[in-house]
């Protein structure tokens, strides 16, 4: 289990996150959703140790980003490496040996090529891969499904069912409510850096509604369209 | 177009605001290891000027690689995107050409002029698809990028390995073996994305173990059929070859080390004349390696432990 206690993070006078409290546990799926700049991405960095944060978050873990695979919204990727490459330093870093990653490429990816000569949607990909190889205990998936093919998607939610089956720990954040309606457990709705609502799956209709409300209210129509 | 050149000097005053520089004083110094290197340069070996201007091409180069110049034709119509083309090929060429005519190579002048114009015209891709396989598949990532940027150096090395067996030359084989250390040298002051040290699950001393470990294997794979060939054939020398070699071993151990202790920024200026005066005089790396490892560890600490 993952426990934050009055989390803060600042840039410069720009107060991201402000006291957010929150039990993460095992086996389950997390959802995050907000606006943009609402504090999400901020939120899982503080979680994985690359910021520097106000607050506590504690762990069964004696260091609990060395259990964490993190999936970033634009994964970062060195020039001139190939995917094979790339999935081996992922693996070599968490002290992984297995390097037949041919037999577990399910998405297909053109291992023997350079990353940069990837798409969007590939790179999310393989930069997926490289976190599951890992055997991590907690992912953290920064929009998982932007970019990625909708074949992909079906298999990226297969994954984290299969993830949650295997009393790991997941948090996503995404802006297609339907694909957390899908997988979570539970959604948190952050708003002003903070946790506005918790909404558990039976009632994840209702927060969606509400977020239709609150997004669109009478927006289209200022638009004058005719 | 006048904005976009604004913004390019400040993208430049930036960067010596990085390393802790004064805008103005980096705008004096340039100049002066430009015209002290090229002096030198010429000096040293006074033919030069028929290798001179592809230092020049090779900015130019750059500056026309695609993706780049795909984007100023996204932003500027066709006129001002060549305007803008010829104009920061000039920029970077200008020096180079006026130090060519300085020296007399009139007609190599002449042709960077002209070179440097027909570059502005022309957008190369930098990433191709073809693979280059490198001996370092098992240790990602530093010198598999590495000898991909610079394989082709690679051949020229142990050609003048070959030579210095034939013509006898032992100077011309330490040579080869010192220009392995400073190629390895150049595939690390670049820090990498903060993320890929984070993912590591080592402690910061058992991450720098490893990173230097790596480094002199690969530099190993790469240098010892030059020093089994130097000992072999030369072994009336062996101190000085050992010598090399420790100095090589120096050169990447520090360079890991000093990499580490601005982690993730780039080396400060200040830094960097410390670790510039360990390479001219290496029995400096006894007070400096243990300096970058003390900064390294505790830098590192908070990235991983």
């Amino acid at each position: 289990m993952i426990s934050i206690k009055n989390l803060s993070k600042s840039y410069g006078n720009n107060q991201v996150l402000k006291n957010v409290s929150c039990d993460l546990s095992k086996g389950k799926v997390y959802g995050f959703v907000g606006e943009n700049g609402a504090g999400k991405t901020t939120l899982f960095k503080c979680i994985a140790d690359l910021e520097t944060y106000d607050g506590e978050i504690k762990s069964e873990y004696q260091v609990l980003k060395n259990h964490i695979g993190f999936l970033q919204t634009n994964p970062i990727f060195m020039s001139l490496i190939t995917g094979w490459e790339y999935l081996k330093l992922l693996s070599i870093a968490r002290n992984i040996k297995n390097d037949d990653f041919e037999k577990r490429n399910i998405f297909n990816l053109p291992l023997d090529q350079y990353t940069e000569n990837y798409s969007t949607g590939m790179m999310k990909k393989l930069a997926f891969m490289g976190i599951l190889l890992q055997k991590n205990d907690i992912y953290i998936l920064d929009e998982p499904f932007n970019g990625v093919d909708i074949h992909s998607n079906i298999l990226i939610l297969e994954i984290i069912a299969k993830l949650k089956s295997l009393n790991k720990t997941v948090l996503i954040s995404s802006h297609i409510f339907s694909t957390l309606n899908d997988c979570c457990d539970e959604i948190r709705l952050i708003k002003n850096g903070q946790f506005h609502k918790t909404v558990q799956k039976e009632n994840f209709s209702l927060l969606e509604e509400e977020m239709r409300k609150f997004v669109v209210g009478n927006k289209i129509s200022a638009l004058e369209i005719e | 177009m006048s904005f976009y050149f604004k913004l390019q000097f400040r993208r430049i005053e930036r960067k010596f605001l990085e390393i802790g520089l004064k805008p103005l004083i980096g705008f004096i110094i340039i100049p002066i290891i430009f015209i002290f290197f090229s002096k030198y340069l010429f000096y040293r070996f006074p033919s030069s000027g028929y290798l001179y201007p592809i230092l020049s091409i090779l900015i130019s180069f750059k500056l026309s690689e695609k993706r780049r110049n795909d984007f100023l034709n996204t932003l500027f119509n066709f006129a001002n995107y060549h305007k803008i083309r010829l104009i920061e090929n000039y920029i970077f060429a200008t020096p180079f050409i006026i130090f060519l005519l300085l020296e007399n190579f009139y007609f190599e002048s002449l042709g960077l002029t002209f070179v440097t114009a027909l570059l502005s015209f022309i957008k190369i891709k930098q990433s191709w698809n073809l693979k280059i396989p490198t001996p370092f598949k098992k240790f990602p990532f530093e010198f598999i990028v590495g000898f991909r940027k610079t394989f082709f150096i690679f051949p020229i090395i142990y050609f003048f390995c070959f030579k210095a067996f034939k013509i006898q030359n032992f100077n011309l084989g330490l040579f080869s073996l010192i220009a392995v250390y400073l190629l390895s040298f150049l595939y690390y002051p670049k820090p990498e994305n903060i993320y890929f040290v984070w993912i590591y699950s080592t402690d910061s001393k058992a991450f720098l173990l490893k990173k230097i470990m790596n480094a002199l294997i690969c530099s190993s794979i790469i240098s010892l059929p030059i020093l089994f060939s130097l000992v072999l054939f030369f072994n009336g020398n062996l101190w000085l070859i050992l010598a090399v070699l420790i100095f090589g071993i120096l050169l990447l151990t520090s360079i890991i080390l000093a990499k580490y202790s601005t982690f993730p920024s780039e080396m400060n200026l200040l830094q960097g004349i410390i670790y510039g005066i360990s390479i001219w005089i290496p029995p400096m790396f006894l007070i400096t390696i243990p300096y970058f490892y003390k900064h390294s560890k505790t830098n590192l600490e908070n990235i991983l432990e």
